[in-house]
C-alpha cells in the first residue's frame, strides 16, 4: 500500500499533544476525546463551508463554459472568485419571512433537519488512514442512512410552508428518493460483497497496492449505477422533480429566504460533495494514490478524485434535460434496480467461479 | 428481454452523444464581449450621434442652408442664420439637434451639399433628463 500521508501526521501529532496535557493536567481521557471531536467537526464544517462556497462558483463557471459564456468575472477580481461570498453576504441580510399560515416550528426547524445528517455523514470518510472523526464498521451503512433522513427535512420544509407548490416538491422528492435509494445501496452491495466490510478504510485498503484495481474497472456498471442513482439522491438534473423551477416554483424551498434558504442551498451542495466523496473512495481508491504520485498528500488526492466527480455531476446538469415524474419512476424500477441485481449476480457468479 | 437491453444501450449511447457535445463547447472560446472594459467595433456606416464637420483651419464648413432641418422627418434639427458683414457669407448663430426625438434615419446627413454633418459611431448617448438630449453647437462642432 502506498504510503502518502500528509496533514495525518499533523492531526496524530496534535492529538497525542492534547492528550498529554489532558493527563497532565489529571483529567479523565473522555475531555481528550472530546475536544479532539470539537476540534475535528469545526475543522469539517469550515472545510464543507468553503468548499460549499467554491463549489456554487464552480458550477456558475462550468455552466457559463458549456454554454459559451464565462459566468461571473467582475467580483473579486480573478474571474469573480468573491461572486458566491457577495452572494452569501446578500443572502445573511435578507429579511427572514416566515409565511403567516405556515406551521412555524416545523417551519424553523427544517433547514437545520436538512443540514445535520449531510454534516453527520462526513463522521466515515477516511480523508487519509487516520484522518478520520470515527472508523466506524458500520460505515458506508452510516452513510445511506443519514442521507435517507434528509427526505424527512425536505417533507417538513414541504408541508409546514402551507403552500401547494412547497407540498408538491416535498411529496415528489420523498416518491423520488425513497425509490432511488434501492439501486443506490444495491450498487454499492457488490462492492461490500468483494471486500468483506462496510469499513471505508477497508474499502480503501482493498483498491490500493500491487495487483489490486480500482473497483471503478473491476465494476464498471456498479460505478454507473451509483453515480446515476446518487444524481437523484440529491436532486439535480436530470432528476431534479423536486425543484423543478419551471414547474413548481423552486418546489419544497420556496417559501423560504434568507439564512434557512442558504441552508437548504448549503446543504444541497454538501451532498452533493458527500456522494461524489463516497464514489471516490469506494470506487476510485479514496485517499491512496499509484506509487508515482504517492508524494501527494492523501488529502489532496481524494479532493482531486472528488472534484472529479464533482465535475462528472455538474457535466451532467448542463447536458440533460430533466425527466418527467412518471418515467422518473420507471427509469428507477424498471431499469436501474434490475441491472442492480445483475451486477450483484454476475459479481457473484464471478466470486464464486474465478475466486475473484 | 434482448430489446430491453438494446434501448438501454441505444439510450446510453446518446446520452454520451449528447455529453460529447458540451464538452466540446467547454472548451471552445466563450462568445461573451465583456462590454464595459471591452467594446465592439461598429461598422463605419454606423448611424450613430451627429456632428459637424471643420475644414483644416478649424473654420465650420456649414453655410446655413437649413436643407437639414427642412429634410428631417421629426424635425429635431433647429437653426439660425445670420449674414457674416464682413466676408459677405450664410452663418449660423445656433445649431441645435434634440436627440430624444431624432430617430438616425440618416437624411440630413445625405442630403448636406457641403458634406459636413457626418454621423460619428457613437452608441452610448445617455442623460439623466430630455433638456440633456439637447446638443447645441459647443458638443456638435468638431474643431
Amino acid at each position: 500500500m502506498s504510503s502518502n500521508y500528509g496533514l495525518e501526521k499533523v492531526w496524530l501529532w496534535g492529538v497525542s499533544l492534547i492528550e498529554r496535557l489532558i493527563s497532565w493536567l489529571g483529567l479523565p481521557y473522555i475531555f481528550a476525546y472530546t475536544i479532539e471531536k470539537i476540534i475535528f467537526g469545526v475543522a469539517l464544517l469550515v472545510f464543507i463551508a468553503v468548499s460549499v462556497l467554491y463549489l456554487i462558483w464552480l458550477e456558475r463557471k462550468v455552466s457559463a463554459h458549456m454554454q459559451s459564456r464565462m459566468g461571473p468575472m467582475h467580483v473579486g477580481g480573478w474571474r469573480g472568485w468573491a461572486q458566491t461570498i457577495a452572494d452569501m453576504v446578500k443572502l445573511l441580510f435578507k429579511e427572514d419571512i416566515i409565511p403567516s399560515k405556515a406551521d412555524k416550528w416545523v417551519h424553523r426547524i427544517a433547514p437545520i433537519v436538512v443540514f445535520v445528517p449531510s454534516l453527520m455523514a462526513f463522521l466515515v470518510i477516511p480523508f487519509e488512514k487516520n484522518l478520520i472523526v470515527q472508523d466506524l464498521n458500520i460505515g458506508i451503512l452510516l452513510i445511506f442512512a443519514f442521507s435517507s433522513i434528509a427526505v424527512l427535512a425536505i417533507i417538513m420544509g414541504g408541508w409546514s410552508s402551507n403552500n401547494k407548490y412547497t407540498l408538491l416538491g416535498g411529496i415528489r422528492s420523498a416518491a423520488q428518493m425513497v425509490s432511488y435509494e434501492i439501486p443506490l445501496v444495491l450498487s454499492i452491495l457488490s462492492i461490500v460483497m468483494v471486500v468483506g466490510s462496510l469499513k471505508l478504510n477497508d474499502m480503501v485498503a482493498a483498491q490500493s497496492g500491487d495487483g489490486k484495481f480500482w473497483f471503478v474497472f473491476t465494476q464498471p456498471l456498479a460505478f454507473i449505477l451509483y453515480l446515476v442513482a446518487g444524481t437523484a439522491e440529491v436532486n439535480r438534473v436530470p432528476f431534479d422533480i423536486p425543484e423543478a423551477e419551471s414547474e413548481i416554483v423552486s418546489g419544497y424551498n420556496t417559501e423560504y429566504s434568507g439564512l434557512k434558504y442558504g441552508f437548504y442551498m448549503l446543504s444541497e451542495f454538501t451532498n452533493m460533495l458527500i456522494i461524489s466523496m463516497v464514489a471516490a473512495t469506494v470506487f476510485l481508491g479514496g485517499w491512496s494514490a499509484p506509487a508515482w504520485l504517492s508524494f501527494l498528500p492523501g488529502v489532496v488526492v481524494l479532493l482531486i478524485k472528488t472534484y472529479f466527480i464533482v465535475f462528472i455531476l455538474m457535466w451532467f446538469r448542463w447536458t440533460f434535460p430533466r425527466l418527467r415524474v412518471d418515467r422518473l419512476m420507471d427509469f428507477g424500477w424498471k431499469i436501474l434496480i434490475p441491472l442492480a441485481f445483475l451486477n450483484i449476480f454476475i459479481i457473484g457468479l464471478r466470486m464464486v467461479v474465478f475466486k475473484w | 428481454m434482448v430489446n430491453y437491453f438494446v434501448k438501454i444501450f441505444k439510450g446510453t449511447w446518446s446520452l454520451i452523444k449528447g455529453m460529447g457535445v458540451t464538452l466540446k463547447y467547454y472548451f471552445t472560446k466563450p462568445v461573451t464581449v465583456q462590454y464595459p472594459y471591452e467594446r465592439r467595433e461598429v461598422a463605419p456606416v454606423w448611424r450613430g450621434t451627429l456632428r459637424q464637420l471643420c475644414d483644416d483651419k478649424s473654420v465650420e464648413i456649414c453655410d446655413g442652408c437649413q436643407i437639414c432641418a427642412k429634410i428631417c422627418p421629426v424635425q429635431c434639427i433647429t437653426m439660425e442664420v445670420y449674414k457674416d458683414p464682413i466676408d459677405n457669407k450664410r452663418k449660423t448663430s445656433s445649431y441645435t439637434v434634440d436627440f430624444g426625438r431624432c430617430m438616425f434615419c440618416g437624411l440630413c446627413v445625405e442630403s448636406c451639399p457641403k458634406k459636413c454633418l457626418v454621423h460619428t459611431t457613437d452608441y452610448e448617448f445617455v442623460s439623466y433628463d430630455r433638456a440633456g438630449m439637447v446638443l447645441g453647437k459647443d458638443k456638435l462642432v468638431r474643431k
